[in-house]
């Protein structure tokens, strides 16, 4: 176990160094700069502004100036938001997009997991064939189609719920963008839960489990989840990615001061720190988010030992 | 390497088993003659085509491709999928010529009456009378509905399938070298693209697409074919790549090794060939994820630029006007989502038809 940690933190370190040469390479390389304008700079405040960022130096040196400030996790000032640090932007907007994020993970948990489950045990029934029709429609209805229309239904013809503002947790301003999120989640979980509780019903051990005389709730409780959710489990680490560009989209939406929003604004403004900040924290995050899952899975799952 | 499946041999000419309706079937264990019941033990008993074939009546061989059609169509999902997508690609590559062939309008026609510059609901005329005119209605502008619905399928349709054919060629290529030679190479090559996974590609796009803005709109769709197309390839890498590692070592690599082929050559005409069925698979199932994608990049506004238009730009615009004129957001997010959700079920019936070891739901 510990070498598999090993291991997986010697892949991860140089996969978070290849994102940010990648992203920095790819801002370098388009033609313009941050401070290129519709109007041509005079010289002179044009050399003032490549000696204040230090654009006037080589760029190796600059590369390596990046990436020493960003590993000692100093993602240094905005360029658009003057005086604000990345760091600073980091912490105001995190809160936001994890509170979202992490609520509509635990609805797609909590309304996937019962669905699959279900179909899984009635399998070939007019309910199974139901929920795993609306869960193909889950997963085939983009989410910025379904938001608008749940703010239609619910904002501007029933008057229920804000069409777009961010009062904080809890507040009734959390309800639709968790909704909206949680969708395509709970579409997919439904579809894993259910496949993985189908190979694990026809198993040895739940038959095992049957005979010797538990009760049909313990055995399901006990015995199949356990094994019929590792998909479930091993699904968290593309389903933090993918809430990364659901964020997004629901954090455009919903008009949330999110991660997502900023970072958006930022490939717009071609705010360089912030940019690399923004791109350089999610992937930490993903990447350790990862690693934990893999050993969640072994843990979980007494046939995977690393 | 934690995604290596049983081996799933799709050859075109499997070795022919020892009853064959078409070979002189071996001498039967028991004698039969017409009309005699046959009773032998488990192990010895017999499938009825090997009866019939004893009998001489010769029963007609399926083919692999004949097997799987008929087992998709007995899926009543995958053939619904079928028909959607079929209506939906032949009405978004025939209807905005029909469209100026019966009314005069084009997805771009801005009408020159004052009275009808303006968003009108589906089937209504200026006048608010019934109308068949405009079966989706117009936007802001006044433009047919459909027909940009339609234009708007052929650029979704077009980036789904040609990003999806970038990754078929760079994924099938990956994966096919790095199965043949094996060993390091192997692992390195593989090593990579488990790297890769990790990455949160759609930041890396996103970047890319907001910092290479393309000039022209035509130039931005390139840039998207190529984003698009250059980050999807890694699960068909993967796929390839396991089909290979159990195909290389059969009889048929090893004839053609024996007899000089080169090395492409066994790679690319021997091997890929035989990796088609789980590739098909996989790349329908790619097509609606990259639409799903450039809807999304759309939306974002770092997707195709106006004068294009793809669904999910049209989608965006009808966002800005949800509260006035929704049928210019329900219209096109609705065709786009009934076409993802076709593709997927063609999909998953596709995967069950074609091979049925890798089905998971």
């Amino acid at each position: 176990m510990l070498r598999f940690i090993i291991r997986r933190l010697i892949i991860t370190i140089p996969t978070i160094l290849v994102v940010i040469t990648i992203t920095w390479g790819l801002i370098r390389l388009a033609p313009g700069n941050f401070y290129t304008g519709d109007k041509a700079l005079p010289e002179a405040i044009e050399q003032n502004i490549r000696e204040k960022y230090g654009l006037d130096k080589p760029w190796h040196e600059q590369y390596l100036r990046t990436m020493g400030h960003i590993l000692r996790l100093d993602f240094g000032t905005s360029l658009k938001y003057e005086g604000k640090s990345v760091n600073e932007i980091i912490a105001r907007s995190l809160p936001v997009s994890a509170t979202v994020g992490i609520l509509a993970y635990l609805l797609a948990l909590i309304v996937g997991i019962t669905v699959g489950s279900i179909a899984a045990l009635k399998q070939n029934s007019k309910w199974d064939y139901a929920s795993m029709t609306l869960a193909m429609l889950g997963i085939s209805i983009p989410n910025f189609v379904l938001g608008p229309i749940l703010v239609l239904f619910f904002s501007l013809t029933l008057y229920w719920l804000p069409p777009s503002r961010w009062d904080g947790f809890p507040s009734k301003s959390v309800i639709l963008p968790v909704i909206t999120l949680s969708a395509a989640y709970m579409a997919y979980i439904a579809r894993l839960t259910r496949a993985g509780m189908l190979e694990v019903l026809r198993s040895d051990y739940i038959r095992t489990a049957r005979s010797k005389g538990l009760s049909e709730t313990q055995v399901l409780v006990r015995h199949a989840l356990r094994g019929g959710l590792l998909p479930v489990v091993s699904y968290t680490g593309p389903a933090l990615a993918f809430l990364l560009t659901g964020t997004v989209v629901v954090e455009r939406l919903f008009v949330l001061p999110g991660l997502g929003n900023y970072f958006i604004q930022a490939s717009l403004n071609r705010d360089e720190p912030l940019i690399l900040g923004i791109v350089a924290f999610i992937s930490m995050t993903l990447l350790s988010m990862n690693l934990l899952v893999d050993i969640a899975y072994g843990f979980l799952d007494p046939r995977i030992r690393h | 390497m934690n995604d290596e499946r049983p081996p799933t041999p799709h050859q075109p000419e499997k070795p022919e088993p020892a009853f064959t309706p078409s070979g002189t079937p071996p001498a039967p264990l028991v004698r039969t003659r017409e009309g005699d019941i046959i009773h032998l033990g488990p192990e010895l008993a017999v499938g009825e085509a090997d009866v019939r074939a004893e009998r001489g009546e010769f029963v007609t061989g399926t083919s692999l491709s004949k097997d799987a059609w008929r087992r998709l169509l007995k899926n009543r999902l995958a053939v619904f999928g079928l028909i959607m997508v079929a209506t939906i690609t032949l009405a978004s590559v025939t209807g905005p010529f029909l469209i100026k062939e019966l009314t005069g309008l084009t997805p771009d026609y801005i009408p020159t009456d004052i009275a009808a510059l303006k968003s009108l609901p589906p089937f209504t005329a200026p006048d608010g009378s019934f109308s068949w005119l405009h079966p989706m209605g117009t936007d802001n502008q006044g433009r047919d509905l459909l027909a940009r619905v339609l234009q708007g399928g052929q650029i979704s349709l077009m980036v789904g399938i040609i990003a999806t054919i970038m990754s078929l060629i760079i994924g099938v290529s990956y994966g096919a070298v790095a199965g043949y030679l094996g060993g390091r190479p192997d692992s390195v090559m593989m090593r990579l693209v488990d790297v890769l996974y990790s990455v949160p590609y759609i930041i890396i796009v996103i970047v890319l697409l907001s910092m290479f803005r393309g000039q022209t709109a035509r130039g931005q769709l390139i840039l998207l074919f190529v984003a698009l197309g250059s980050v999807s390839w890694l699960t068909m890498a993967r796929i390839v790549r396991g089909q290979v590692l159990s195909l290389k070592n059969q009889e048929f690599v090893l004839a053609a090794r024996a007899t000089g082929v080169s090395t492409p050559r066994i790679i690319f005409r021997h091997l890929v060939p035989n990796t088609i069925g789980p590739v098909i698979v996989y790349a329908t199932l790619t097509i609606p994820t990259i639409m799903l994608t450039e809807a999304f990049l759309s939306f974002l506004g770092f997707g195709v630029q106006p004068p294009i238009a793809s669904w999910g730009s049209l989608t965006t615009d009808g966002i800005q006007n949800i509260a006035i004129f929704p049928w210019q957001l329900i219209c096109p997010g609705v065709t786009m989502g009934l076409t993802l959700f076709s593709l997927n079920f063609l999909g998953d019936g596709l995967r069950d038809a074609l091979d049925p070891q890798m089905r998971k739901f």
